[in-house]
């Protein structure tokens, strides 16, 4: 096994009553695209947050480089500036100009000068094609833009590895493509990405390694090709035969 | 859009000219009974010479605006202090840290005490008791301990309008901010505080009315201002017209102030909500 940048050893998390993982053991390599596919419910999101320290795990270890940050009482704050997050509501801030959207953690938890995080941004917006639209506010922008945004902003701390949950989710089919597009471009960069997804096919052709969950099992992982085309599990099987049904694969 | 032609334009247009005119004639109908009618009840003139006695009026005029300049002290200092105080109250308050436990225990119980008991009360209490302690001049002035209570009871309401605020901020912007290696603090500053604060102006704004005019109270434990100085002149001169003056000089102030109120409660829907239903 090559050495994993995340690791998850029997990760469970529950809700009150309702326990969401029920032991999940996943190892995420360096510089690979991890997809999490499954239906509605079935834990993705849980295990996104849960990597991202902003859900405590009830049980079970999770490591970034080899060093547990799933101990109790870890700090946070510096895990959550190498592992950035994107949601699937952009969750922008909306009194902030994108500008400051984008320079808010850099500035205020790395403590880089105003200026210098300024021109990090407006770099990073040129190269996402938002460069216009850097004294915009968040209301003045097509969801497509405010998700391009929001993963300029989780880039702007220069994290290791970035989590996407469902960031196509909520956006109008034609938006769809651009924001994929910038995923693609993380890709060829080198960025570790984890995402919890409904796009398939997009799924299949970026990722380096599928997970299907169900339940808060992993019930099925390994190369997209094998995965999509020849499931082992039967669970998986009915999931993915229910995807093609509907058209989505 | 805005052009005079169509249907629904001309329709609109004929809506308009009914309801004014419909507005018009019941306020004059309202004005017309109230002007008649109370000058043909048995007392009228009674009550028109010791409420509504211009000589008075504008004798008493000069040194109630005098006096009023206290209440507008009093307001001017404890404003701040009370905005101060409660958003220290409703961040704590709204702070998840288990070490502020005694902190957030100690905030609900000013907020339930504060609030449970009139202001005269407080005003009372805090401005005879605590100069009764025996603090030297010129610290003993029921001036100072006056505007205590004031400011603390008004800050135990205010917090409450600062914590619906706060709470009204959706999670996900938390989440965003953590996410970001935000700290809990630095979210709540940067991130949810700004958002909250914006959002409760209006209700801010109309607490501030009711305090512009419960500074008179503070007349009750000494100071001379203008309620009081109206009392000291409707005794000398055995004539309620003084008290007409006064409630004039607030109304100069209260009635700016919650027509502003207004008018922002007005922007912020018309910025939240679009389309309004008729």
């Amino acid at each position: 096994m090559s050495a994993a940048k995340i690791s998850l050893r029997d990760v469970h998390k529950a809700f009150g009553t309702n326990s969401v993982l029920n032991g999940i053991d996943l190892d995420i390599a360096e510089g690979s695209v991890v997809s999490l596919i499954g239906p509605s419910g079935s834990g993705k999101s849980t295990l996104l947050r849960c990597i991202n320290l902003l859900e405590p795990i009830d049980d079970g270890e999770i490591f970034l480089d080899d060093i547990d940050i799933s101990i109790p009482g870890f700090d946070a704050n510096p895990v959550r500036r190498r592992i950035g997050m994107v949601f699937q509501n952009f969750n922008l801030f909306p009194h902030m100009s994108v500008q400051d959207n984008i320079t808010l953690s850099p500035v205020r938890t790395l403590g880089v000068n105003k200026a210098v995080a300024r021109a990090k941004a407006a770099e990073l917006l040129e190269r996402f094609g938002l460069a216009d639209k850097v004294n915009a506010f968040p209301d003045q922008l097509s969801g497509g833009q405010q998700q391009r945004v929001a993963i300029v902003r989780a880039l702007a701390i220069e994290p290791e590895v970035l989590l996407l949950d469902e960031i196509t989710s909520s956006l109008d089919p034609e938006l769809v493509g651009e924001v994929l597009d910038v995923v693609r471009e993380l890709k060829t960069s080198g960025m570790t990405l984890v995402l919890a997804t409904h796009e398939m096919g997009f799924a299949r052709d970026i990722s380096d390694l599928v997970c299907v969950l169900d339940g808060g099992h992993i019930i099925e992982q390994g190369l997209p090709g094998q995965v999509f085309s020849a499931p082992k599990s039967d669970r998986a099987q009915q999931f993915l035969e229910r995807i093609i049904r509907a058209g989505r694969l | 859009m805005g052009t005079v032609t169509g249907r629904r334009a001309a329709y609109e247009r004929a809506r308009k000219r009914r309801s004014t005119v419909v507005a018009t004639v019941s306020s004059l109908a309202v004005v017309t009974a109230i002007v008649v009618l109370v000058p043909k009840m048995p007392r009228w003139d009674r009550v028109h010479e010791s409420f509504f006695n211009g000589e008075r009026f504008a004798n008493s005029l000069p040194r109630l605006l005098d006096a009023f300049v206290l209440d507008i002290k009093i307001f001017a200092w404890s404003m701040p202090a009370i905005v101060s105080l409660a958003l220290l109250v409703a961040v704590t308050r709204n702070s998840r840290s288990a070490a502020l436990f005694p902190l957030r225990i100690l905030t609900i119980a000013f907020t339930d005490i504060m609030r449970g008991v009139p202001i005269i009360l407080w005003i009372y209490l805090i401005g005879f008791g605590v100069p009764g302690l025996g603090i030297d001049r010129p610290w003993n002035s029921p001036l100072i301990w006056g505007s205590v209570a004031l400011v603390l009871t008004y800050s135990a309401y205010i917090a409450e309008v600062f914590r619906a605020g706060i709470e009204s901020v959706h999670e996900s912007q938390r989440a965003a901010a953590r996410s970001l290696g935000l700290s809990s603090w630095q979210t709540m500053r940067h991130v949810v505080l700004p958002q909250a604060i914006r959002r409760v102006v209006p209700p801010l704004m109309n607490d501030m009315v009711s305090l512009q005019k419960d500074v008179a109270l503070v007349s009750l434990i000494g100071p001379i201002e203008i309620l009081r100085q109206a009392g000291i002149d409707k005794s000398k001169f055995a004539n309620f017209t003084p008290y007409i003056a006064a409630a004039a000089v607030f109304l100069l102030i209260t009635i700016p102030l919650t027509r502003t109120t207004d008018w922002l409660i007005e922007r912020q829907r018309r910025r939240t909500t679009g389309t309004r239903i008729s």
